[in-house]
Order: C-alpha cells, then structure tokens, then sequence
C-alpha cells in the first residue's frame, strides 16, 4: 500500500500539469476556433494541433523542473485507457469487418518493413541488433516493440536509445508530413485513417495524427493501428528464436507464455467494451434504451476525448529538439529510407485495397 | 521475456510481487469508467 501510495505521489506533479495544459489547450482551441474566420487557419487551431504545439514549446524552451518528470511520462497510460473507452464507440461487427482486411494488410506491411529495413541496415553496416530493432519499431509498434525486443534479443543498451530516437523523431515528423500528404491528395478520412494506422510507428503518434486529420480518420487510425500492435508478440518472439539460434541471445522455452506476456492487454479491453456495448444495443432495441445507451455512448466518448487530448499534451512535452539533434547520421538515414519506403509501400497498398475497405 | 535469463526470470517475480502490470491497469481503470459512465455518471462536456 505504502508503495502505491509513494508512486502516486511522485507521478501526481507532472500529471496535473499535464491535465492544467490539456485543460488550458482545450479553452484555447475552442476560443481560436470560434473567432478565427479563415477556414484554413482556423483548421491549425484544432485542440490536437493546439496541444502538441503548446507541449513541444513548453517542452523544449522552458526548463521543467525533474520532479515533474515521472508524471509527464505517464501520459501512454491514458492513451492506452483512452483507446480502451474508444471500443464502446464501434459494434464488434464492424471491428470483425475491418479487423480481418486490417490484419492481412497489416501482415504484408510487417514483412515488407523488416524485409526492407533489414537489409538497409546491413547496406550502412548498422549493428545487426540495431537493425532489428529498428525493423521491428518501424514494422510494429514504435517505442513499446523496441523496448519488448530489446529486452528478448539482448541489444545493447545504447543500440536501444538509438532505435527508440529515430522512431521518435519521424513519429513528430509524421504529425506534419502524412496530413499534409493526405490533403494534397485528396484522401478521404476512411483511407487516410488506415494509412495512418499502417504506417506511423508509436501508437500515440499514430492517434495524433489521425486525430490532426479529422475525428472519422482517428476510428480507421486506431483499428488499423490494434491490428498492429495485436501482432507485435509474434515479431517479437520470431527474432527472439533467430538470435538465440545463433547464440546471441537466451533460448525461449515456453513460446506461448512468451506470447501472451508481450501482448498489449489494452487491445483486449477495447475489444471487451466493443463486444459489451454491442451486445447491449442489440438486447435493447426499444426506442427509450436504446437513446440512453447512445448517449451514454457519447459520454464515454468524451472520456476518451480528454485521454486523448492529455495523450497530445505528452508526446508535444515528449519531443526533444535536442535529442533529435544528438540521434546518429547512419541510423537517420537508414530511418528516413525505411519510413519513406514504408509510407509510400503503405499508401500504395491502402489504394490497391480502397474497394474492398469496410466502412465504420 | 527470456526464461532462462535471470534479469527476466527477477523481473517477472518482480512483477508478481507487484501484482497487475500498468497494461492491465489502463483495462481496469477504462471499464471502470465506461461501467460508471453506464450507470449514470453524468458527462464530462468536451
């Protein structure tokens, strides 16, 4: 008890500035938006955008004081509850639908990152446990793959810092680079969410930026993106059994286990409260429950709204400048071919699939 | 996790010892919301 208690109290500095800078970016959205006229301005003036600008800011030119540190860094805890409440919003039908295309697609851009970055990494005679985790951060799910891999392959703890910079540096990239290519061409909101989801790294990069391009876009984003982060125990453990048949890393005798402890839980919550809310819907079809339950609904869907936007909060306050700065040459160039290639692998694929792409 | 790797085997016991994972909690801590919101808490605006 004593522990929880301890920890709570050293996370409970940073999370109320971050909740005081959501809440902050919110007001200050909602009032640029209702007195800007230009339509174009006022679209840079979404609480998404408001809250990353404002923490990358924050972040980068004032000097936070350390005690505020441990709190900051939980914001990934209420990205993962915000994309939990998000399951209430989507009928398991639809998350079946979406999920199946979504994982095929999502199989076929794992093999082609890892394929690619691989050999990449060997071109530039990156270190080969480098390139693996790069592979896997670019292929999965960014940041909690590398640390997942990192561990199971025994990287060095420097080739980890490396990884875990590239794929920050390109996930604030990809919150300006992929909208602005999504309105230069024209994507509509179901196709530029499933790019998203595809292609960016770190989930809440992904969420950002989906988020950044329209509400509609952020449901594909973060269905596209679960099907992805389900997968990730799969690569994990595949160059977990190819380093230790090499003898550079420990056997793993229980694959199972092994699979079940790098699954991300969240995954299931969200499938749990799609399945719940569904079910409901369908057991109370009279007009009076069924009202209440959609409004409910919406109610949760704030919920997750403020998740969010305290997510947005912390990956702007997250984004060093300066660390981008320090991050290697080799390891940037290998991570600007590798995302490029992946992006543009990924656009071409979501197109090749757009008939086929289920709506929500 | 590695089996066999003692820095994992002390981590894992760690986290028994430690109970639900952070994973875990967010499941715990978004079902409970979306239980509460279900049963009549009033809406936060956004």
């Amino acid at each position: 008890m004593k522990r929880i208690i301890d920890s709570s109290l050293r996370l409970l500095p940073g999370i109320a500035f971050v909740f005081v800078l959501a809440i902050g970016g919110k007001l200050l959205s909602d009032w640029l938006q209702s007195v800007i006229a230009v339509n174009w301005v006022r679209s840079l003036t979404t609480n998404v955008i408001v809250a990353i600008a404002g923490g990358m800011i924050i972040g980068n030119l004032v000097p936070l004081p350390k005690v505020l540190s441990p709190g900051i860094a939980a914001y990934e805890f209420f990205l993962k509850v915000g994309i939990v409440l998000m399951g209430a919003r989507f009928l398991v039908t639809d998350v079946a639908r979406l999920g199946g295309i979504g994982l095929a697609m999502v199989v076929v851009e794992i093999l082609f990152s890892i394929a690619f970055v691989s050999l990449f990494a060997r071109w530039f005679r990156l270190p080969g446990k480098l390139g693996s985790l790069l592979s896997v951060g670019v292929g999965i799910c960014g940041v909690s793959a590398i640390m997942g891999a990192a561990g199971s392959i025994e990287a060095e703890k420097e080739e980890t810092g490396y990884a875990i910079a590239v794929i920050l540096l390109f996930g604030a990239a990809a919150l300006v680079v992929y909208p602005l290519i999504g309105r230069l061409l024209s994507m509509s909101d179901q196709l530029f969410g499933i790019w998203a989801g595809l292609a960016v790294d770190n989930t809440a990069e992904a969420v950002a930026t989906g988020a950044i391009y329209s509400k509609a876009a952020l449901a594909y984003t973060t269905l596209a993106k679960l099907c992805r982060n389900a997968l990730m125990g799969f690569v994990i453990l595949g160059f977990a059994v190819y380093y230790a048949r090499r003898g550079m890393a420990q056997q793993v005798t229980h694959k199972g286990r092994f699979l079940w402890q790098k699954f991300p839980k969240f995954v299931l919550g969200f499938l749990g409260l799609s399945v719940l809310f569904s079910v409901l819907l369908a057991l109370f079809p009279a007009k009076d429950a069924h009202a209440y339950l959609v409004g409910r609904i919406g109610a949760i869907r704030n919920l997750s709204e403020w998740a969010f936007q305290l997510t947005f909060v912390g990956v702007g306050l997250r984004t060093s400048f300066r660390d981008m700065v320090r991050t290697g040459v080799k390891p940037l160039v290998v991570g600007v071919a590798a995302e490029t290639a992946v992006a543009g692998f990924t656009l071409l694929m979501v197109f090749a699939a757009a008939g086929f792409l289920p709506s929500l | 996790m590695n089996d066999r790797n003692p820095r994992s085997t002390a981590a894992q016991s760690k986290e028994k010892r430690q109970g639900l994972s952070l994973d875990w909690w967010t499941v715990v801590v978004g079902v409970a919301l979306a239980t509460l919101v279900l049963a009549g808490l009033p809406a936060i605006p956004w």
